[in-house]
């Protein structure tokens, strides 16, 4: 008696409130004690939302380069953590923002998974994402905010594509408009790269329930989506339109610099540690199910192939396939974005494969999934203690402090060995640097010609970056450097021979500081990128108009949808007749 | 057997003989790239063929000096110095080529700064045992 009420209550989908507040449960404790600080690129966007915070109209950052177009970057996420920072402080804010990024997670992976699986997997498949391993290794390793932000709001918009293609009614039309846009106003490689990937296949899914349905033919999805393409490529481009404006007049040639999520991850098995087998974790043990059943289900094979794609593409160097389909961009991109989308793709399935474990296997299943899902999340979020972005952790508020006063920052300075702690440095002062950390933003020569990143790690970067760096230091009176702070004795030599001295030290004598006589003071670099007061006016509107537009729209209900789920699959793969041909687990 | 599952079955070996050819043969446009600001001119295309003819992919590597002998190189890890998480100084540069049954090392070993003299060497030495 009791099995049968247990299978009952089982059979039900989770509650979605029930999953937010799991991802509350999980993830708040971690965002609270700021744990995503730590990670590569927090501080970055934080160093960006100051900007906005600061400047709103004016994206002409001063600080790095010795002035940067922030037009270079989409301003989404970052705007909004400054508009938080007003309430909350700058560190907070980028948690909240960050917080929210994982709930729409949620949301949007329940959504998009409706469109092919079923209810209640779709709810396991969102309940996967609040513990997915790429999740958390972007979100408190990598630090990619932005990344994180506009995926979750593609896996949004695109449920509302598919309704407008199915059933041409126009409210979905215009949510999946505004959302896409919003989604392109957060993050421009998930633009450019990732929206195809989940696009295509939901597409090719309206195509394929268009030919089985006899209310709507594929030409009139074809039609329909030419229109939502032209509609949504055209908003694009002018909420996005600062952006493409410095991509087309400063595209980046910039010599390509090493990353090693281009590697061999099987010759480099440390990589392949940190960009494989981190990001997708327990995952890795559902591929045979993802390949068998996503190919012998002719609803699943769309999501299979956009899986399989971003998972080649994911492997980066370790397949030649990343490289022929991506041309230069390979030298340019990161590859672990693709492992994130692959992982995002995925979930229908893990959804799916949950869901029939559970019904076979009961308690034992859900232990065993929770704990495997547990083991993924918690593994990817204490990476980043194992393999922390600095390999040593220090305070630069003393640096900052030191700047700021006695007029030293009417001077420009440069760190070495600070790995990326320049970008909080940053934060916190209001002198300008010739370093920064957003290389396709740099347009000093002495930085784009030598194929090295930041110069405050250029040792990393072999002969290129100690170059780059001899450049700098022989141009310094050009940009007004006059300060070098440094954390790591290797550069001491070069900076005797290059004519420096010693001039203070700071935290124990840990970070010394060096200076040149007769430098002139640093003048506002007159550079062709800096883009004009309309330019600025748009940056500061539309983006982050694109998103209020978008939940506005959200929060009026819809009067015929009352009743209705959030999509219409024609047919789930929970039909009986599709379990048959590949049925993995029974 | 299904139709749809041989599909699945054929993607997966596509994707275990993609990831065999990438490893086999690695993308060394880098590697070259870096090792012509390396390696003399003499020696270049000695490296290029060694390289291409090579079982084990040769790789540069990052390592503090001290701890590298050059008689037991197969015992350092292998990276590219830009991508050594921790590169103590001073850093040495190494081109490491292994060709069966013997071993050839190409290299150059750099002191703690650019400005000091380079040296350059061929070695040749007999395989791991």
């Amino acid at each position: 008696m009791q099995k049968i009420e247990f299978a009952g209550r089982d059979a039900r989908p989770i509650p979605l409130g029930l999953i937010l507040v799991v991802a509350f449960l999980v993830h708040a404790p971690l965002l609270l004690m700021k744990l995503p600080l730590k990670s590569y690129d927090a501080n970055f966007h934080i160093f960006f939302a100051s900007q906005y915070l600061h400047h709103w109209f004016d994206p002409w950052n001063p600080k790095w380069y010795a002035g940067f177009s922030q037009t270079t970057y989409p301003p989404l996420p970052q705007q909004w953590v400054a508009l938080a920072s007003s309430v909350v402080g700058l560190d907070f804010a980028y948690m909240l923002v960050q917080f929210v990024a994982i709930l729409l997670l949620a949301i949007g992976a329940y959504r998009f998974s409706r469109l092919w699986v079923g209810e209640r997997a779709a709810t396991m498949a969102a309940l996967a994402s609040v513990l997915l391993g790429s999740e958390a290794f972007l979100v408190y390793s990598a630090g990619q905010l932005s990344t994180t932000f506009a995926a979750p709001l593609y896996l949004n918009a695109l449920p509302y594509i598919y309704e407008w293609l199915c059933e041409r009614r126009w409210r979905p039309l215009i949510l999946g408009t505004v959302l896409a846009v919003a989604a392109a106003a957060a993050h421009h490689a998930t633009l450019l790269f990732g929206a195809f990937l989940f696009a295509i296949p939901v597409l090719l899914l309206a195509m394929k329930d268009a030919r089985e349905s006899r209310e709507f033919g594929v030409g009139g999805v074809i039609g329909r989506t030419l229109l939502v393409t032209v509609l949504v490529g055209a908003l694009i481009g002018v909420v996005l339109l600062p952006f493409w404006i410095q991509l087309l007049r400063y595209p980046v040639t910039q010599i390509p610099i090493p990353h090693p999520s281009r590697s061999n991850f099987i010759l480099s098995p440390q990589w392949g540690a940190n960009y494989f087998l981190v990001p997708y974790g327990a995952l890795l043990l559902a591929l045979p199910f993802i390949f068998l059943r996503g190919s012998s289900n002719p609803r699943l094979r769309p999501l299979l192939l956009g899986f399989w794609v971003a998972f080649l593409l994911g492997l980066g160097g370790t397949t030649p396939v990343a490289r022929i389909l991506l041309g230069r961009a390979f030298q340019v991109l990161t590859m672990e974005r693709f492992s994130y989308w692959a992982t995002l793709l995925a979930l229908p399935f893990i959804g799916l494969l949950a869901q029939e474990l559970i019904d076979r296997f009961r308690w034992r299943a859900v232990a065993g999934l929770l704990v495997a899902a547990g083991c993924s999340c918690a593994i990817a979020v204490a990476w980043a203690t194992y393999r922390p972005a600095d390999a040593e952790d220090f305070k630069v508020d003393s640096a900052a402090a030191w700047l700021n006063r006695d007029g030293h920052d009417r001077y420009r300075y440069l760190t070495l060995g600070f790995g990326n702690k320049i970008s909080r440095l940053s934060v916190l002062t209001n002198a300008s640097s010739v370093d920064g950390e957003w290389n396709s933003g740099r347009m000093l020569p002495e930085l784009t010609e030598h194929g090295a990143g930041a110069l405050t790690s250029a040792k990393y970067f072999g002969n290129a970056g100690l170059d780059s760096l001899k450049a700098i230091l022989q141009h310094g009176d050009r940009y007004g450097l006059k300060w070098v702070f440094v954390k790591d004795p290797f550069y001491e030599p070069l900076l005797v021979f290059s004519g420096w001295r010693k001039v203070d030290d700071l935290e124990n004598k840990t970070i010394t500081i060096w200076s040149k006589e007769s430098v002139p003071r640093a003048t506002p670099n007159d550079s062709p990128q800096r883009h004009l007061p309309w330019e600025g006016l748009l940056c500061g509107v539309l983006p982050i108009g694109s998103s209020a537009l978008a939940i506005l729209l959200l929060a009026i209900p819809a009067r015929a949808q009352v009743g209705q789920t959030a999509t219409r699959p024609s047919r789930s793969v929970t039909d009986p007749d599709d379990l048959v041909l590949g049925r993995f687990v029974s | 057997m299904n139709g749809g599952r041989i599909l699945g079955i054929v993607l997966m070996g596509a994707t275990l003989a993609l990831v065999a050819v990438g490893t086999v043969w690695p993308d060394q446009s880098v590697l070259f790239d870096v090792a012509s600001s390396l390696i003399s001119p003499a020696t270049e295309p000695v490296f290029r063929l060694t390289t291409l003819a090579s079982i084990v992919p040769p790789t540069l590597i990052a390592a503090d000096a001290a701890e590298v002998e050059l008689d037991d190189a197969f015992a350092v890890s292998v990276t590219l110095p830009a991508l050594h998480a921790v590169a103590p100084a001073p850093v040495v540069l190494i081109t490491l080529v292994r060709i069966l049954p013997s071993t050839v090392m190409v290299g150059a070993v750099s002191d703690t700064l650019p400005e000091l003299p380079v040296e350059w060497f061929v070695i040749e030495s007999t395989p791991a045992a």
